[in-house]
């Protein structure tokens, strides 16, 4: 009998919800076949069966969240007798003592911990007493399961016992610690005048409820946070893309006729084609440079403006679980080509859900393009801990007056540069927008400088 | 009130200057405390540092010593045999525990914590009397560390013996080597008589041994102390197991022992002259004459004040630490409990949440173990899978020619988190250590196993005990398939 507890999903992460299972109890399951697919709060991963043999228990439901260390499968892979070949002495001295468990779930082998046993550095266990946390209760990220300092500070927030008071029937939900009553619980806002938290009240019409789960509820955490703790700024420009739309239409026709030759695709070869989101991020990547205070972090903890020294670019991109925020990493030492291949591939995994943490962490700057779908402006939230968010409009034919006052028709790219006015004034925000612009609306410029 | 009767007021009051009670009072001081410490002995330190394990460790080091000289003649050492000044011995001794224990004393004063000379009971629930100093103590909180104390033969066995000093010894006497006798009787196989019997032995005496068990060193895994069974019954005379000691008798230059084994009762005993005889049959708590029934605290059935987690007793302002209260009685953890009792008091969040308390003996070769041992995994159905080195194959143990012993590793079969440690050889009180550490921080066989261990030492038995728990060692041959 083997217990398989939720593996560790990625930095970080103490939970996932479960989409689906690919097992029924009483399959039979070979090393490796799928057993259920998980939702982390950053991407969606199929977890494979560790071991052969047939499905003794499942213990969660599509829609639960599982902790990661928890038991949430039971395999009976026939090799409880490996362990047990040691110990077939004490299992005849068990067999005398009086059946404690009954049938519900397949009996746990002996392989309890020595009762009382914390998996923890003493210092962790003292933490714990001090934050009046009964480790006991908190599920460890570490090996083995072991609780770290992290794992107590997640369930100080997410896992702050279950409040299962307002269904008391619903035992599925009895170790469920992260549903919906992280957002309803009362808003510890004090000290600030004339903000006050309304309770919903009672719908007029038919309503239907869904509970703020794992993509959803995280995201609702990081704007809603962002939005309080920083002070926004929005500035807002109009960059005129005629040219740069021409010579782009015009080298993914090339491309596409090297596709067209069945060249396979790949990073340095034959990138594929272009988006004009690859032009924006090669050139706010080399802005960056020059303007420091929107490629930073606030530490709050110690004060200070943390400048970052490397310039990993994160884009927006709608896909069928919500918003998720791939990251280019090191967009200023990558070619066009290169980053416009990087979109194209992270995009490709994120909508199929195939995106790996790594690919969705580690961030310094945000662009949004959501406005390519419709509207002019957009007033984008930064994406914490970063300082500023660049928003993308939609491309749009409009009536220029240029140089000799004539009205031409050009191609504008609608902007808005969000930032933390904590670190940065409207000027610097101004001259950096003024930057991209140019870049983007000079072709000597743009090739200069990336 | 009697005349000239003192009156000290303190917040919180240490009764027993052990290794439990002066750790709590020093640490209290530090913590900014009024501390009061009784103790009734001239001398701080308690059991352990006057007659415990400080004096027995200065003796077995010196017998050690001796050893390795007879060993080395195999290395090339040339020496006419080695041989002891017993007087010079007894200093030695007399002289480590005097200058550890004036260290104590000085620790003690540099904090300016009251101390008093005497005997305390408890009059009431904050106060104490104590006796040989006349002296009223009136506390907020209290600490008892009173520690524990030799238990004596059986009236029965001792009725041939004069009353007063039977001549009998107590480890405390053996410690104090008057002499080297020419033939001892160790009662008692546990760490202490071994420990004793075993230093004699190799200062000279022919040393025999009885216990009443079927087994030396009951509490330990069989496995590790076969090791030291072995060399018993090489350097011992005889060693009776499942025998009992039925009557003493003095006889000129020694005493007449009977023994009976204890299997079968019909049997005649056996008798057999020494010229001395160790009492080592174990050790009660000193909880019988401190007026414990006058606060209302009653001491379990072996004489222990039951204590919760952070050695607090049922009446809430007074802790119990050391060997008084439940778990092994062993110095280090009358001193981690000393601690948490004071920070308890100081409000802090402390608790003995030890996961494992490690236990050495100084045997020939040294026991250690730590954590789960595998007769407690076995008996409380805990799954567990284990990995042994054997020191024949450590390049350390070979240029020592401490080749004796092996260590091993338990962990939990899936996790491979790492339960418990058994170590038997040389240095086994200084590996566990390590083990003890990595236990507490939850480490699992990995972690050991990739932690690097200098080379060549003994310490890399632990890492290569791991790797067998895991996947086999690079240093022994592979089982056949
Ligand atoms: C031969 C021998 C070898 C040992 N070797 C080891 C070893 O190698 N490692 C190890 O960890 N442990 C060893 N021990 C055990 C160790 O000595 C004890 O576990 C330890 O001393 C317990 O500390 P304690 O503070 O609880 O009490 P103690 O050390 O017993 O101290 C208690 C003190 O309280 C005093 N006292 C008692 N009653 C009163 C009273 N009413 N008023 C005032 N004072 C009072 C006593 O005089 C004593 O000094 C050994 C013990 C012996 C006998």
């Amino acid at each position: 009998m083997f217990e398989f507890k939720l593996p560790d999903l990625g930095e970080g992460i103490h939970e996932g919800e479960l989409l689906q299972w690919h097992v029924a109890v009483g399959d039979t399951v070979k090393e490796d076949d799928p057993l259920c697919e998980m939702e982390t709060d950053k991407a969606a991963v199929t977890i494979p069966s560790p071991r052969a043999g047939v499905i003794s228990a499942l213990n969660a439901s599509p829609g639960d969240t599982v902790d990661v260390g928890s038991v949430f499968v039971v395999i009976d892979d026939g090799s409880g007798d490996a362990a047990a070949k040691e110990k077939a002495a004490q299992e005849e001295a068990s067999d005398t003592a009086p059946q404690e468990k009954n049938a519900s779930r397949p009996d746990p082998p002996s392989e309890q911990r020595p009762k009382g046993r914390v998996l923890a550095a003493p210092a962790t266990r003292r933490l714990a007493r001090e934050m009046g946390i009964d480790i006991t209760q908190v599920s460890g990220s570490g090996p083995g399961g072991r609780v770290t300092p992290e794992d107590l500070n997640a369930y100080d927030g997410a896992d702050a016992g279950p409040d299962t008071a307002e269904n008391p029937e619903d035992t599925a939900a009895e170790d469920r610690a992260s549903e919906p009553k992280a957002v309803a619980e009362p808003l510890e806002v004090s000290g600030i005048p004339f903000l006050e938290v309304q309770g919903l009240a009672t719908p007029d019409g038919p309503v239907e409820r869904e509970p703020f789960r794992s993509l959803r509820n995280k995201v609702a955490v990081k704007m809603t946070s962002s939005s309080i703790l920083m002070p926004h700024v929005a500035h807002m420009d109009d960059i005129d893309v005629t040219d740069i739309e021409a010579q782009r239409l015009a080298y993914n026709l090339r491309q596409a006729d090297k596709s067209d030759a069945g060249r396979e695709e790949t990073a340095e070869k034959n990138p594929g084609k272009l988006t004009l989101l690859a032009f924006v991020m090669k050139a706010v990547a080399a802005g960056l440079k020059d303007y420091p205070m929107f490629n930073a972090s606030v530490d709050l903890s110690s004060r200070e403006i943390v400048y970052k020294k490397y310039y990993n670019i994160g884009f927006a991109a709608d896909t069928p679980r919500g918003l998720m925020v791939p990251v280019v990493h090191d967009a200023d030492r990558q070619s066009l080509a290169g980053v416009g291949y990087r979109i194209r591939h992270l995009a490709g995994l994120a909508r199929n859900g195939e995106i790996s943490v790594p690919e969705l962490t580690g961030g310094t700057f945000t662009i949004t393009n959501v406005g390519a779908i419709g509207g002019t402006h957009v007033f984008p939230i930064i994406n914490a801990p970063e300082s500023a968010i660049l928003g993308l409009g939609r491309v749009e034919k409009r009536p220029v007056v240029v140089g000799d006052d004539k009205i031409r028709v050009r191609k504008i790219l609608p902007v808005t540069l969000c930032f933390d006015h904590r670190v940065a004034d409207g000027a610097q925000a101004a001259a950096f927008v003024r930057d991209l612009k140019d870049m983007l609306e000079n072709r000597l410029e743009f090739m200069s400088r990336i | 009130m009697v005349v000239g009767e003192m009156i000290l007021e303190t917040d919180i009051l240490v009764i027993g200057g052990g290794p439990g009670g002066y750790t709590a009072a020093i640490h209290a001081a530090d913590l900014g405390r009024d501390v009061v410490l009784v103790e009734s002995r001239k001398q701080l330190g308690g059991v352990c540092l006057t007659e415990g394990c400080i004096p027995s460790k200065t003796l077995i080091h010196a017998v050690g010593l001796a050893r390795n000289a007879d060993d080395a003649r195999r290395m090339g050492l040339v020496h006419d045999g080695i041989s002891f000044d017993v007087d010079k011995l007894r200093r030695h001794v007399q002289k480590t525990v005097k200058v550890l224990s004036s260290g104590v004393s000085s620790l003690v004063e540099n904090r300016e914590i009251e101390r008093i000379t005497g005997h305390a009971r408890f009059q009431d629930k904050n106060t104490v009397y104590v006796d040989g100093a006349n002296t009223i103590v009136h506390f907020n909180h209290a600490i008892i560390a009173t520690g524990s104390e030799i238990n004596a033969l059986p009236a029965e066995v001792m009725k041939n013996l004069p009353d007063g000093d039977s001549g009998i010894w107590t480890s405390a006497q053996a410690l104090g080597v008057p002499e080297i006798p020419e033939s001892l009787l160790v009662i008692g196989g546990g760490y202490i008589g071994l420990e004793i019997g075993q230093a004699y032995a190799g200062l000279g005496s022919r040393v025999s041994l009885v216990e009443f068990n079927e087994a030396l060193l009951s509490g330990a895994d069989k496995d590790l102390v076969r090791v030291v069974v072995t060399h018993c019954e090489r350097d011992f005379e005889a060693v009776h197991t499942g025998a009992k000691v039925t009557a003493i008798e003095p006889v000129e230059d020694g005493f007449r022992v009977t023994m009976e084994k204890s299997e079968d009762e019909s049997q005649e005993g056996f008798q057999q002259e020494f010229t001395r005889v160790l009492a080592a049959t174990g050790r009660h708590p000193n909880t019988r004459d401190l007026g414990l029934d006058l606060i209302g605290l009653e001491p379990d059935a072996k004489g222990l004040i039951p204590t919760d987690e952070v050695c607090r007793t049922p009446v809430p302002h007074i802790f119990a630490i050391g060997d008084v209260a439940k778990g092994p009685a062993l110095a280090h953890k009358a001193s981690r409990e000393g601690k948490v009792a004071v920070e308890v008091i100081c409000g802090k969040s402390s608790a003995f949440d030890n996961v494992a308390v490690p236990a050495v003996l100084f045997t020939h070769p040294e026991i250690a173990w730590t954590g789960l041992t595998e007769a407690d995994a076995k008996e409380k159905n805990i799954a567990y899978k284990v990995g042994k080195f054997p020191l024949t194959a450590l390049g350390r143990a070979r240029s020592t020619g401490k080749t004796d012993g092996f260590v091993k590793v338990l962990a939990e079969p899936e996790s491979d988190v790492i339960l418990g440690v058994g170590i038997v050889g040389e240095h086994a009180s200084e590996l566990v250590a390590e083990a003890t550490l990595a236990i507490e921080m939850g480490a699992c066989l990995e972690d050991l196993i990739v932690t690097i261990h200098p080379h060549p030492t003994f310490s890399e038995s632990l890492m290569e005990a791991a790797e067998m728990a895991s996947h086999g060692s690079v240093h022994m041959m592979k089982a056949s398939s």
